[in-house]
């Protein structure tokens, strides 16, 4: 077998031009390995080297991804006979997974002692799960991205479980599974019949079979075909699939049983890199893979075909229904971690708005939200798991209660994270949601203003439930006296979040930088008044006819 | 690719008895009837691969689900009490079978107006019939009755370590954490204790 590959001249020549490419993953890889063989080893009150271990491992491989980055200069690198690329878009998600990772791996150290379960597989899955984000991040190919994507959620599915003497636990990764490995296979039946109608896994050829198969005159055995029903079915199910990843109403049920189960600190880790590498597959699909799907399909009048509504519709209605749904259920929880599950959820729908929008700067907005989420839904996470002590889980609303008088930098920053996520000027929060809005109104389709518009006012509900916490933090008297131990870790890791907050809430420019590179790779769009949709490629448009003049 | 006169048949009998197993699966009582209508589920597919020229996965479905996967299966069922289901004490379905049922026909009826409208594409031409008939026997005598050795599997091996190596890369660290979160999952605390080194 040996031999057959280095014979073989193909994989010598790929693996030396392009081996540098997923050099991050590699090396992230070794590091996971190494945890595996060096947790055996290690007697159990040292078993937190381990954590220290996985720690390197990220931050060399952020290194060797800021050299990829550097080296990859103007131009986009595609590598591996097309199954990945290195682009500004995978960059910043590949950035946004390990920082999410080094913070969830940080709040976990003094939290795995608290629950007796300090054992060296619970980091090397976090940095496995971590390998399969970035692919799905690069991931060009619908192969790489779905392997990439079973990597991550098997990796996920054992981190939920977990505490394996707690019944929530249990309980919750097998909801998770079954939910997850359902997805996974609607997901699939997609992609199975997007891979027989245009003959390619790869989504730029998938990119360019596409607007002739769904093009009204569409002749392969010379007799004019309707595919577009069977397109849009297959996109209906992908984009189920991925509904189910990043928790979107109607497919968000797994959620709150799965968030409150977990243990907080796997938590915090799903809710922002698992959800952000979702969200980095959801946008390659869409943005690179099915552009043309995003508008009206064409009809045509002469063979009585109607004119069908894209992805953008579908998309849309699914992000409004999120967002209130979302918001709503979040008022009356108990629970913090249900109740940051339901907030999680109503998150998920305003990322959804950056796609919609279909513009820079909506685009824009969604790498950058998905950035500041990382960073403040983190410090949430992680000020919840300061609470775990001997005997209290610290998941109750009561559990917060004078936290002032205890704690006062942990309620400081717990505030300041609290603020972000409702949008609150001048936290970074503000910023992303900024952008987001932006991106809709910016279209000037009457319904998407109107969608933005939902989404400020459901925005503002949202602060009801975090100012709850804030309510009991401050002014609440203390319900128990135990004092709250933080680890040190824990401190710079919610310090290192907060500071982050603060500082792209007040200059964001560099950050905007960075997230507006990412976002020039897809396709944007012009969304015209009447609210017909029209494909605008940036590129001279010859083979595109100019759109008829709306009917008045 | 076309499908003809007693090709048509089989496909049409093995879908069906495909699909009549599989739900046969999900509502058999005991747990071994299960897995016995999987297994024949299974088998149906794999000569659907086989009608489709896909002989090496057609195998691999065999070897792997049929011989691997199910024995598996059927060890665990062993093991594991599912008494409790077998004596109809256990509901077998819950109150979401109605919707479910809904939910599958609209999936089928919406499948079925999609293809319906995209059926042409799957239909043949009549200068294409032709155009295979003159080249069938050509093939015919080439293959000479299933005599040459088909190089669909040298395809797959090809193809997998060139084109598709890195997703097959991939799926190697994807066994390797099913692995260990295997082993997490299942090793109980006096077995922990038993391997860990003194200190």
């Amino acid at each position: 077998m040996f031999a057959f590959l280095q014979t073989s001249p193909d994989l010598s020549v790929i693996l030396q031009q392009t081996k540098e490419l997923i050099m991050p993953e590699v090396l992230l890889l070794l590091f996971a390995c190494a945890a595996l063989v060096i947790d055996v080893l290690l007697p159990r009150q040292q078993k937190f080297l381990v954590a220290w271990l996985s720690i390197v491992g990220l931050l060399v491989s952020l290194v060797s991804l800021i050299f990829v980055y550097k080296g990859m200069g103007s131009s986009a690198k595609a590598g591996f006979f097309g199954m990945i690329v290195i682009d500004p878009y995978a960059v910043v998600f590949k950035m946004m997974f390990l920082i999410g990772a080094l913070l969830a791996i940080l709040l976990s150290i003094k939290y795995l002692d608290e629950e007796g379960e300090q054992r060296g597989e619970y980091y090397a899955l976090i940095l496995f799960a971590v390998v399969g984000m970035m692919f799905m991040a690069s991931g060009v190919d619908l192969l790489t991205l779905f392997i990439a994507l079973e990597l991550m959620a098997i990796s996920v599915y054992i981190l939920v479980g977990y505490l394996r003497r707690d019944q929530r636990s249990n309980e919750a990764a097998m909801k998770y599974f079954l939910l997850g490995a359902f997805s996974s296979g609607v997901l699939l039946y997609g992609i199975s019949m997007v891979y027989g109608m245009t003959g390619s896994t790869n989504l730029a050829d998938i990119a360019k079979a596409l607007p002739v198969v769904i093009g009204a005159n569409y002749q392969p055995l010379g007799q004019a075909v309707d595919m577009r029903y069977l397109v849009l079915m297959s996109m209906i199910l992908m984009a189920a699939g991925m509904f189910f990843k990043v928790a979107a109403v109607p497919f968000h049920m797994w959620a709150p049983d799965a968030y409150e189960g977990a243990p907080t600190s796997i938590t915090a880790f799903m809710s922002v890199a698992v959800k952000a590498a979702s969200f980095a597959m959801f946008g390659r699909i869409f943005l690179y893979g099915l552009p043309d799907l995003r508008g009206t399909l064409e009809g045509n009048a002469t063979s009585h075909l109607p004119a069908l509504p894209g992805w953008a519709v579908l998309l849309g209605v699914v992000s409004a229904i999120t967002i209130v749904w979302g918001n709503l259920a979040a008022l009356t929880q108990t629970n913090t971690k249900r109740l940051l599950a339901y907030s999680s959820i109503s998150h998920a729908g305003y990322t959804l708005l950056g796609i919609i929008a279909g513009n820079q700067t909506g685009y824009t907005g969604f790498v950058i939200y998905l950035f500041i989420y990382t960073l403040m839904n983190l410090g949430v996470f992680g000020c919840i798991i300061a609470l775990r002590r001997r005997g209290i889980i610290g998941d109750r609303m009561e559990d917060l209660n004078g936290l002032m008088k205890k704690a006062p930098w942990l309620t400081v920053m717990m505030t300041i994270f609290l603020l972000s996520l409702g949008g609150i000027p001048p936290t970074a929060g503000f910023i992303g949601k900024f952008y987001l809005f932006a991106g809709l109104i910016e279209t000037g389709n009457p319904w998407l203003v109107r969608l933005a518009i939902l989404a400020v006012l459901m925005s503002a509900v949202s602060l009801y439930y975090y100012l709850r916490f804030i309510r009991a933090m401050y002014i609440e008297a203390e319900t128990e006296m135990q004092p709250v131990m933080q680890s040190w870790p824990l401190r710079i890791a919610l310090a290192t979040a907060a500071l982050f907050v603060l500082l792209i809430g007040i200059f964001p420019q560099q950050l905007i930088a960075l997230t507006q590179k990412a976002a020039t790779g897809p396709k944007t769009y012009v969304y015209q008044n009447d609210g017909a949709e029209h494909a605008a490629p940036k590129s001279p448009p010859q083979s595109m006819p100019s759109p008829a003049p709306p009917p008045r | 690719m076309q499908l003809h006169g007693w090709e048509a048949v089989l496909f049409y009998v093995l879908a069906f008895s495909t699909l009549i197993m599989g739900v046969l699966v999900v509502s058999a009582r005991l747990a071994v009837h299960s897995a016995l209508f999987l297994i024949s589920t299974l088998v149906n597919i794999a000569l659907l691969f086989i009608l489709l020229r896909a002989e090496f996965v057609a195998g691999v479905q065999i070897l792997v689900y049929v011989g691997g996967v199910m024995v598996l299966f059927l060890f665990v069922i062993m093991l594991v009490q599912t008494r409790a289901e077998e004596e109809a004490k256990v509901k077998l379905y819950t109150g979401q079978m109605w919707p479910a049922v809904m939910l599958t026909l609209l999936l089928a009826v919406s499948f079925f107006f999609a293809m319906n409208s995209a059926q042409p594409a799957f239909r043949p031409q009549p200068s294409e019939a032709a155009a295979q008939s003159k080249e069938a026997p050509a093939e015919s005598t080439k293959s000479g009755a299933g005599s040459q050795i088909s190089t669909d599997t040298q395809e797959v091996g090809q193809s997998l370590y060139k084109e598709a190596a890195l997703p097959f890369e991939i799926a190697s660290v994807l066994l390797l954490v099913a692995m260990v979160g295997a082993v997490l999952l299942a090793r109980g605390t006096k077995q922990e204790k038993l391997y860990e080194p003194s200190e």
